[in-house]
C-alpha cells in the first residue's frame, strides 16, 4: 500500500478566514455564526482598511476561530443548547482552560517528588 | 455487521419511553463529553452514548434499529431481507448506487461498514443532503442534486515525545473513515499514512491536516484533520509551553561555594555555572535551550536548584561538617520570632 507523508501545518498558519470558511468548518449557519459575533463568542479581526464608502467590509476571523466553531457544533449539538447556553459553556471552559494552562506551569516548576 | 446495543449502552430498558433515553444520554453526555470530562476514556465512551442516542431520539431510525432485532454485543447479524426498503436506506447515496440496491435488491453487504455509518446513511437518505447528524449530508448524490459538498471534518489525537517536539517527528496515522467509493458505497476503509509533525508542537495544541478528513463531492473539496498533540512525560525535562523544567540536584557546598555543572539539554549537555550562595529552589535559565518556537527562536531551560544533602556520612565528612556547624554563625531561622511563639 502506497504510504504517503503529509505535511501538517500549525492551525494559525492558515491565516484569517471569512465568515464563509467558519460556515464550511463548522456546518452551523452564516446567522447562528453572526449571533456568535453578537454574544462576543466570536470576535472578528480588526478591518484592515475601509471599505467603499457606506459598505461594510466582509468580517474576518482569526484562524483559531475554526477550533472554537467546531466546538460551538459539539455543544450545541450534544447538549442541545442555544447560542447563550454555547457562550456562557466556551466562556467557562475557556477559564478551566487558562487554570489547567497555570496549574500545568506550576507542576512545571515544582521538584519532580513533589508534583 | 457487528452488533451495538444501543439500550445497553445508555443504560435503559428496550421500551423506554423517549424521555427517559433523552435523560439518560443527557446525564451520560455529561459524565463522557470530551469538552467537559476529564476522564481518559471519555472520548470513546461519549462515542458509544452519542450514536445510541442518535439513532434511538428519532422514531423512525429507533423503530428501524428495533426490527434489526436483539443480538449479543458485537455478535455478527445480518438485517430482516426486506429492512433497507421499508427504511430507505441507500435512498442517499443516490441513483440506485447506494447500500440498500448495491447488489440488485437482492442480499445485503454490510463488510466493512457498522451500525453507525448504517444509521447515518438512513438520516442522509431522509434528509436529501441536507445534512444529518454531526457531518452529515456528505452524500455523493440525493435529492439535492450535484452541488459540492465538502467533505467532514475529523479530529484525531498523537502522542508524542518530547525529543519529537524538539525535532519535528513523522507519525503513523491509521484512521478508519467512512467514505463513498467510486460506485457510492459507504464504506469503513482504514487510510493509514504518514504526517510530518512540525518541531516546536507544544502539549495540548491543534495541528491541522489539511484534506486529510472525509471526501468531498461533486467538486466539493476534502474535509480536514485536526490532530491533537500530547506530550508523553519525559524523564527529566518537564514542559510547559516552549520553555523546560529540569530538577537540578546540588550539593550543600556546590550551592554555597559555587560550581560549575554540567546540565542536560534535548541538544546535548552543557555547562552551567552555580553562582555562589544559590539557594534551593532557584531557578538558572538557560536561554533558547527549551523547544523551538515556530513563531521564531525558541523557549528557555530553567534549571531548578534542589540542595541535596548525603544521606551517609563517612567519618571524615562528619567530622567537617561539625566542624562547619561549630564555626558558621549562619541562622537560617532568624526571621522566626524568638521563644517560640508567632503571637
Amino acid at each position: 500500500m502506497k504510504i504517503e507523508v503529509t505535511e501538517i501545518r500549525w492551525v494559525d498558519q492558515h491565516g484569517p478566514c471569512s465568515l464563509h470558511e467558519l460556515v464550511e468548518a463548522s456546518q452551523l449557519s452564516a446567522d447562528e455564526l453572526r449571533e456568535l459575533v453578537e454574544l462576543g463568542v466570536l470576535r472578528p479581526l480588526p478591518a484592515a482598511g475601509s471599505g467603499s464608502a457606506g459598505v461594510e467590509p466582509e468580517p474576518r476571523f482569526a484562524a483559531e476561530c475554526l477550533v472554537t466553531v467546531r466546538a460551538v457544533r459539539r455543544l450545541r449539538e450534544d447538549f442541545d443548547l442555544d447560542a447563550h447556553g454555547v457562550s456562557v459553556a466556551l466562556a467557562l471552559m475557556e477559564r478551566i482552560k487558562t487554570l489547567e494552562r497555570q496549574l500545568r506551569a506550576l507542576h512545571a516548576q515544582l521538584p519532580d517528588s513533589m508534583s | 455487521m457487528k452488533y451495538t446495543d444501543y439500550y445497553a449502552a445508555l443504560g435503559v430498558a428496550r421500551d423506554a419511553p423517549e424521555a427517559e433515553i433523552k435523560k439518560a444520554y443527557r446525564r451520560l453526555a455529561r459524565q463522557y463529553h470530551p469538552d467537559v470530562s476529564k476522564d481518559p476514556d471519555g472520548e470513546r465512551k461519549f462515542k458509544e452514548v452519542a450514536e445510541a442516542w442518535a439513532t434511538l431520539r428519532d422514531p423512525e431510525k429507533r423503530a428501524a434499529y428495533d426490527q434489526l432485532g436483539q443480538h449479543g454485543p458485537g455478535e455478527e447479524f445480518q438485517p430482516p431481507p426486506d429492512w433497507a426498503r421499508r427504511y430507505g436506506a441507500g435512498t442517499g447515496a443516490g441513483a440506485g448506487a447506494g447500500m440498500g440496491s448495491a447488489d440488485g435488491g437482492g442480499g445485503f453487504s454490510f463488510e466493512d461498514l457498522d451500525l453507525s455509518d448504517l444509521f447515518a446513511e438512513l438520516s442522509r437518505g431522509r434528509a436529501a443532503g441536507g445534512g444529518g447528524h454531526r457531518g452529515g449530508g456528505a452524500g455523493p448524490g440525493g435529492a439535492g442534486g450535484p452541488r459540492p459538498m465538502r467533505g467532514e471534518d475529523y479530529e484525531a489525537s498523537a502522542q508524542i515525545s518530547l525529543e519529537d517536539a524538539f525535532n519535528g517527528a513523522v507519525v503513523d496515522l491509521d484512521l478508519a473513515i467512512p467514505e463513498y467509493d467510486d460506485s457510492g458505497r459507504l464504506t469503513r476503509r482504514a487510510r493509514p499514512f504518514k504526517a510530518r509533525i512540525p518541531k516546536g508542537a507544544t502539549d495540548g495544541q491543534r495541528l491541522r491536516l489539511p484534506g486529510k478528513g472525509g471526501r468531498g463531492f461533486n467538486g466539493g473539496r476534502d474535509g480536514d484533520l485536526y490532530l491533537n498533540i500530547a506530550l508523553r512525560p519525559h524523564p527529566l525535562f518537564r514542559a510547559d509551553g516552549h520553555d523546560l523544567y529540569l530538577d537540578l540536584p546540588v550539593a550543600p557546598w556546590e550551592a554555597a561555594l559555587g560550581a560549575s555543572v554540567e546540565v542536560p539539554t534535548m541538544s546535548g549537555a552543557v555547562r552551567l555555572k552555580i553562582p555562589s550562595g544559590t539557594h534551593a529552589g532557584k531557578q538558572l535559565r538557560l536561554a533558547g535551550r527549551g523547544l523551538p518556537n515556530p513563531r521564531g527562536g525558541a523557549g528557555d531551560l530553567y534549571a531548578i536548584v534542589h540542595v541535596v544533602v548525603p544521606t551517609v556520612l563517612d567519618e571524615r565528612e562528619k567530622e567537617l561538617f561539625e566542624a562547619l556547624s561549630a564555626a558558621s554563625k549562619f541562622d537560617p531561622r532568624s526571621h522566626f520570632p524568638r521563644g517560640g511563639s508567632a503571637s
